[in-house]
């Protein structure tokens, strides 16, 4: 029981303390966590976490955090988990935000940034990618997906909206 | 630590700091980033706590950073204008409705995951989820992948997640090398670029 508690914090912490980029860019690593290498979800309750987490407040990590935590270890384990992914937060956040405004004009902090944002944007892509071969199962599951994306694209629909749409859409295609 | 500003005589208290952040964590759907253009017009319209300046400092100190954008972000605003502890209760209205709505969920709700509705409906709603990932990939990267070599490097980081299965830290880890090396390399070349 001590041992899970302590996985979870250490799980979240890395979560916590990797996750460049916020919400999207940290999925990559959350599932890598939770579904790959504990197995704590399995691949279909991920998205589902996800979706939940759209219609939701808060962020995504953090409500990741607290329903991983409380499937596997009740209310400690949501606090557990929950400290665990803004741990990180507290210690780097305001020695961080002093040094930036020190070295704002420095040259080479500014392109270790800008050298992140590739990187943070192939994550967010990955994480289609892995998502997309458990989500995309047949021809409507694309019609959906496709439909979605250019809701997104063109009309800046809000992502709850957009969800409930796709609800009464699976309702539809698949009861 | 303390700016020598204006501050002093707006009032800020931490409970009041406190319980904006808990109506902006209670009432923005759609994850962090949905937070932030409520924090801005409580934090400065209304209440004038922080200059349109200040806020954009602090908006771009909590998005480089690692971890939740919120997290960071009501953290360094309560730490600007009250200290250690007013970043600790920033931070805790912005997380406690999340916390409170997913326990409930998890603890009440979940089970009904067996009925053959909810099944299809959320059949319908993971095409979605790939979706506003994809959308949220195109927006963030129309604004940074626009020279030639961001976007080869999104290529490279991208095949080699996807080829070789490595840990998402390494492509971090990559291109923040790649984004420090970089402009050394420019002025070898003797390139006078911006």
């Amino acid at each position: 029981m001590n041992l899970l508690l302590l996985g979870l914090f250490l799980s979240f912490f890395r979560i916590g303390f990797f996750g460049f980029g916020g919400g999207y860019a940290m999925l990559a690593l959350m599932e890598f966590e939770i579904v790959q290498s504990h197995g704590w979800l399995n691949p279909s309750e991920f998205i589902d976490i996800i979706a939940l987490a759209e219609m939701t407040p808060g962020p995504v990590a953090i409500n990741a955090a607290t329903f991983v935590g409380y499937r596997m270890a009740g209310l400690g384990g949501a606090v557990v988990a929950t400290t665990g992914v803004i741990f990180p937060s507290l210690l780097l956040v305001l020695p961080a935000g002093w040094l930036a405004a020190r070295y704002r004009e420095k040259k080479g902090l500014q392109g270790v940034l800008d050298g992140i944002h590739p990187a943070v944007i192939s994550l967010i892509a990955l994480a289609a990618f892995v998502l997309g071969k458990e989500a995309m199962l047949d021809l409507k599951s694309y019609l959906i997906s496709g439909t979605c994306l250019l809701l997104l694209m063109f009309t800046g629909i809000h992502p709850l909206l957009l969800i409930v749409l796709a609800a009464a859409a699976g309702l539809l295609f698949y009861l | 630590m303390k700016k020598e500003k204006e501050k002093e005589d707006i009032r800020v208290k931490i409970g009041e700091m406190f319980f904006t952040f808990l109506k902006v964590g209670a009432f923005t759907i759609g994850g962090g980033y949905a937070m932030i253009p409520l924090v801005q017009e409580d934090f400065i319209q209304r209440k004038k706590w922080l200059t349109n300046e200040e806020f954009l400092e602090i908006l771009g100190i909590a998005q480089s950073l690692p971890g939740p954008v919120i997290v960071n972000f009501s953290l360094l605003a309560g730490y600007r204008l009250k200290g250690f502890k007013g970043g600790l209760f920033s931070l805790l209205g912005a997380i406690l409705p999340s916390f409170l709505i997913i326990m409930i969920i998890a603890a009440y709700l979940w089970g009904y995951g067996e009925n053959r509705a909810v099944q299809a409906a959320f059949q319908g709603i993971r095409p979605a989820v790939v979706a506003l990932i994809i959308s949220a990939a195109i927006k963030l990267g129309k604004g940074t992948l626009r020279q030639r070599h961001t976007f080869l490097l999104f290529l490279l980081f991208l095949g080699t997640l996807l080829l070789f299965n490595v840990h998402p830290l390494a492509v971090i880890v990559a291109g923040a090398l790649a984004g420090f090396v970089k402009p050394y390399l420019k002025n070898r070349q003797g390139s006078a670029e911006e």
